[in-house]
C-alpha cells in the first residue's frame, strides 16, 4: 500500500495539468491564474444561471429533478468519451511507462495509480462544469447539510464509472488484440473507434427517445410530476439517477439506501477495472513502444524526388506538418477534429437515395433566406472556428517539448522558424478552404466572386488566429510533458487563445449591429479589422515574439 | 576553430555553472572536454552552440561571433547532442533532407553525401523508416549523418560514443581523425577517459564551472609525478571539488 501511495504521489506531482506554475517567474504564474479566472468565470456563471433558469421552468411541472439527471448523464457521457483517448495516452503511451515498467509494481498498482491521476483531471474539469450546476440548483432548491453532503458525494463519484468503463474497454482492446503491434496505427484506430462509439451511443439515445410513440406519452409522464422524467432521461450510467434522487430526497433512510447503491456500483466497476487490468494490462503494455521498420533501400529515383530544394520556411513547415500527421495525439486532436464538420455536413448527402432532391431542398431553403451570402459567411465561420479549435499554431511551441533545443542550434533564423510554424497552421486551414470551395460551387452554385470573398476573408482571419495563438504559446510554452496529448489537450494556452478570438468576434458583431451593415460592408469591415490586427500582431511577433523565442529554453 | 573568452553563466542569479571560462580549440586538433557530472560541460556546450546565452564573455566559431551573428556562427559547426531523440516522427531520409535544406546543401551534393555517409554508417536501408523505429545507436548515427551533410569545419559532439556499437564508434573516431587531418577542429565531451586518451590532441578538465587543466594528455602525464594514467589524474584533480 505504501508503494502504491508513493507512486501515486509521484505521478500526481509530475503531472503538470494546466501549465500554470512557473517556479522562475511568480508574476507569470499570477498573471496566468488571473487569465484562467477571467476565462472560467463566464463559463461558471453561465452554467449557474442556466441551471437556475431551467430549474424555474421545470419546477412549474414538478420536474426540476431533470436538471440534475440530465447534467449528470451528459457529463458522464462526456467524461466517458474524453476518457477513452486519455486512458490510451496515460495507461499505454505516456513516456513514463518505460521508466515505470522495470519497477517492482504489480499491474493493478500501476493502473490504480494512473487511474487516480486521470480522476484528478476529471475533478478539475468538474470544478467548472458540475460545481456551478450543483450551486445553481442548491440556490433554488435550498442548501441543506444533506444537500452539501450528497453534492460532495456526486462530485467525487460521478467520474469513476465513466472512467472505469472507458479504461476497461481500452484495456480489453489493447490487451487481447494484436492491433497494438503498430502503436501509432492503434492510436488512430482507437481514436476513431472512440468517435465511432460516441456517434453510435448518440444515435442509440436518439433512437431511444424516438421510440416513445407520441407526444402524448411524454405529456402523460410529465403529468405524473414528482420528477417522473428523471427516469426517462438516461440509464446509461446507473449512478446518475441515484445521485439525482439522493440530492432531491429528504428521507434519511431512503438516501442511505441510494448511497449504498451508488457505492456498490462504483465499487463493482472499479473492481472490474482492477481485475481486468491485472489480467490484461501487461499483455498490452509490454513492447508497446516498439515500432515496425521496413528496412528497405531507397531507390536513386526516389532519393532524387525526395531531395527537392525548397525555401527554408517551406521545409520547416513540411517538418511541422509531417510531425502533426504522424503523431496520433496530434492527428486526432488537431487534424481530425478540424475535418469532422465535413463528415457531419456532407454525410447526409451520401447516405440518402435522393441526393439531388436533398441538395435542391437545402438550396431552396437558402434561397428563401435569399442568400449565397449566408453560405459564404458560414463557410468563413467554419474555417475561422476550425482554426481556432484545432490549436495547430497555438500549441506549435509546446508540441516541441524538450526537443525545442534543436531549434536553437540549427542555423535557421528564428523569424523563419516562426514563419514556418504559421505556415503549418495556414496549410491545414488551406485544406479546409480547398474542400469547402467545390462544396459551395457544386452543391450551392455560389458565384466565383463570392468564392474569392470567402478565400480572402478566411485567409486574413486565420492569420489573426495564428499570430495571436503563437504569441500566447511563446509567452508560456508547455514544454515539460510526458505524453504528447498533454501538449495539445491539457494546455492552458489553448484556452487563452480563445480570448483574442472572442474579443475580435465581439467587436465585429458589435460594429455590425451598431451600423446595421449590408453583407459587403460587413465583409469589408471584417477584412479591415483583421488586416489591422494582423499587421499589429505580426509586428509584435517579429519583435517581442522573437525575443520570447530566444528565451524559450 | 572555437574561441571562448572569459565566459560565465549562472542559474537563478547565484549558482555559477560556468565561471570565467576561456578556451581555444585550434584548427587540426581533436579537443576533449572532460569533467564529472554537473561540472558545467553541458552548459558550456549549450553556450557554444547558441542554445543559451552567456551572462558574460564572447564565443567565436571560425571567427563568427555567436552572440552577434548566431545564424552565421551556427553554419560553421555540426552539433551532435547527447540526446539523439530528435524529430522521431520523421523518416530518416526526411530528416536528412531537412538538415540539408537547413544548412543550404544543394540537391546533387546532398544526394551524394547522404549516400556516402549512410553507407559508411551502415544506414542505407534504415533511412527509409521513421526514426521512431531506430535503436538508440541508430538514432545517434542518423543525427551524426545529419550534421555532417554540409561538411562543417567544426564538429561539436556531446557524449558522441554513447550507444554506438564498436564498429560505429570506431568509424566515428576515424572520421574525427580524418577531419582534423584537413586542418579542421573537433570539440567533444566525454566520460570515457580511454577514448579521450586515445584520440585527443588536447583535453580540458573542468569542475564546478572552472577549467582545472588544459593541455595534451602527454603533458598532463609528464606533469604528474608518478606518471599515472588519465583516469587517476582526473580523479585526483576533481576529488576535492
Amino acid at each position: 500500500m505504501n508503494k502504491f501511495i508513493a507512486l501515486t504521489k509521484i505521478l500526481l506531482k509530475t503531472n503538470n495539468y494546466l501549465n500554470l506554475k512557473d517556479s522562475k517567474d511568480m508574476k507569470k504564474t499570477y498573471f496566468l491564474s488571473f487569465i484562467i479566472l477571467i476565462t472560467v468565470t463566464p463559463i461558471f456563471y453561465g452554467l449557474l444561471q442556466l441551471t437556475m433558469s431551467f430549474y424555474e421552468k421545470l419546477s412549474s411541472v414538478d420536474q426540476y429533478g431533470l436538471v440534475l439527471s440530465l447534467s449528470f448523464s451528459s457529463l458522464s457521457l462526456l467524461m466517458f468519451f474524453s476518457s477513452i483517448i486519455a486512458v490510451m495516452s496515460v495507461l499505454y503511451f505516456s513516456m513514463d511507462i518505460s521508466s515505470l515498467l522495470p519497477l517492482p509494481y504489480s499491474p493493478k498498482a500501476l493502473i490504480a495509480s494512473k487511474f487516480i491521476v486521470m480522476l484528478f483531471f476529471q475533478y478539475i474539469i468538474e470544478c467548472f462544469t458540475l460545481l456551478p450546476i450543483l450551486i445553481g440548483f442548491g440556490i433554488k432548491n435550498g442548501i441543506t447539510f444533506y444537500y452539501l453532503f450528497y453534492s460532495l458525494i456526486s462530485l467525487i463519484t460521478l467520474p469513476m464509472i465513466p472512467l472505469s468503463a472507458a479504461s476497461i474497454i481500452v484495456m480489453i482492446i489493447i490487451g487481447f488484440t494484436n492491433m497494438h503491434k503498430n502503436k501509432d496505427q492503434f492510436k488512430i484506430v482507437g481514436g476513431l473507434f472512440a468517435i465511432g462509439i460516441s456517434i453510435g451511443i448518440y444515435l442509440f439515445i436518439q433512437d431511444d427517445l424516438g421510440s416513445i410513440q407520441s407526444l402524448s406519452a411524454i405529456e402523460n409522464i410529465i403529468a405524473l410530476g414528482n420528477h417522473s422524467l428523471v427516469n426517462l432521461s438516461s440509464t446509461l450510467f446507473p449512478t446518475t439517477n441515484l445521485l439525482t434522487f439522493a440530492l432531491l430526497n429528504e428521507s434519511l433512510i431512503e438516501n442511505l439506501y441510494l448511497l449504498s447503491k451508488v457505492m456498490f456500483y462504483n465499487l463493482v466497476t472499479f473492481i472490474a477495472f482492477i481485475v481486468i487490468g491485472q489480467l490484461s494490462y501487461f499483455k498490452g503494455v509490454l513492447g508497446i513502444s516498439e515500432s515496425a521498420s521496413k528496412n528497405k533501400r531507397i531507390s536513386q529515383r526516389k532519393m532524387s524526388s525526395l531531395s527537392k530544394e525548397l525555401p527554408i520556411q517551406i521545409s520547416y513547415m513540411l517538418k511541422e506538418v509531417r510531425v502533426i500527421i504522424r503523431t496520433p495525439a496530434y492527428l486526432l486532436n488537431c487534424v481530425l477534429g478540424n475535418f469532422l464538420w465535413i463528415v457531419i455536413i456532407v454525410m447526409p448527402y451520401f447516405t440518402t437515395d435522393q441526393i439531388s432532391e436533398q441538395i435542391k431542398q437545402v438550396s431552396q431553403v437558402f434561397k428563401i433566406l435569399n442568400t449565397n451570402h449566408l453560405l459564404v459567411f458560414s463557410a468563413i465561420l467554419i474555417v475561422f472556428l476550425s482554426s481556432t479549435f484545432n490549436s495547430i499554431v497555438q500549441t506549435s511551441i509546446s508540441r516541441e517539448g524538450t526537443g525545442f533545443t534543436v531549434n536553437k542550434y540549427l542555423p535557421i533564423r528564428y523569424r523563419h522558424q516562426i514563419q514556418g510554424k504559421i505556415l503549418s497552421g495556414m496549410f491545414f486551414a488551406g485544406i479546409n478552404i480547398i474542400i469547402i470551395i467545390p462544396l459551395l460551387i457544386i452543391f450551392f452554385k455560389v458565384p466565383i466572386f463570392l468564392i474569392l470573398v470567402f478565400i480572402v476573408t478566411s485567409f486574413f482571419s486565420v492569420l489573426f488566429i495564428s499570430f495571436s495563438g503563437l504569441l500566447i504559446d511563446l509567452y508560456n510554452p508547455k514544454l515539460d510533458w510526458s505524453r504528447e496529448q498533454s501538449a495539445v489537450k491539457q494546455n492552458i494556452n489553448v484556452m487563452i487563445a480563445f480570448i483574442p478570438v472572442i474579443l475580435v468576434s465581439g467587436l465585429i458583431v458589435l460594429l455590425s449591429f451598431i451600423f446595421n451593415l449590408t453583407f459587403y460592408m460587413l465583409i469589408i469591415l471584417i477584412i479591415t479589422i483583421f488586416i489591422f490586427f494582423d499587421t499589429l500582431l505580426y509586428q509584435l511577433l517579429m519583435h517581442q515574439g522573437l525575443k520570447l523565442y530566444e528565451k524559450v529554453y | 576553430m572555437i574561441t571562448i573568452q572569459n565566459v560565465s553563466k549562472s542559474y537563478n542569479g547565484h549558482v555559477k555553472a560556468v565561471d570565467g571560462l576561456s578556451l581555444t580549440i585550434n584548427p587540426g586538433e581533436v579537443f576533449g572536454f572532460l569533467g564529472p557530472n554537473g561540472a558545467g560541460k553541458t552548459t558550456t556546450i549549450k553556450m557554444i552552440t547558441g542554445i543559451t546565452k552567456p551572462d558574460q564573455g564572447v564565443i567565436h566559431i571560425n571567427g563568427k561571433n555567436m552572440q552577434k551573428n548566431p545564424v552565421l556562427a551556427k553554419k560553421e559547426f555540426g552539433f551532435v547532442p547527447d540526446n539523439p531523440n530528435v524529430f522521431l516522427r520523421l523518416k530518416g531520409i526526411e530528416y536528412l533532407n531537412f538538415m540539408a535544406e537547413t544548412y543550404g546543401v544543394d540537391k546533387d551534393l546532398r544526394i551524394k553525401r547522404i549516400q556516402e555517409l549512410s553507407e559508411r554508417f551502415s544506414m542505407t536501408k534504415a533511412i527509409s523508416d521513421q526514426i521512431n523505429s531506430y535503436s538508440h545507436g541508430m538514432r545517434q548515427k542518423i543525427v551524426i549523418i545529419g550534421v555532417l551533410l554540409h561538411s562543417p569545419n567544426v564538429w561539436i559532439l556531446d557524449e558522441p560514443m554513447t550507444g554506438l556499437d564498436p564498429k560505429a564508434s570506431h568509424i566515428l573516431k576515424e572520421m574525427m581523425k580524418e577531419h582534423t587531418a584537413k586542418n579542421k577542429s573537433v570539440f567533444f565531451s566525454t566520460h570515457v577517459l580511454e577514448v579521450a586518451e586515445k584520440i585527443c590532441d588536447r583535453v580540458a578538465i573542468i569542475n564546478q564551472g572552472k577549467v582545472l587543466y588544459v593541455g595534451s594528455v602527454k603533458d598532463i602525464k609528464e606533469k604528474s609525478q608518478e606518471n599515472k594514467d588519465l583516469e587517476s589524474i582526473f580523479l585526483e584533480l576533481t576529488k576535492n571539488e
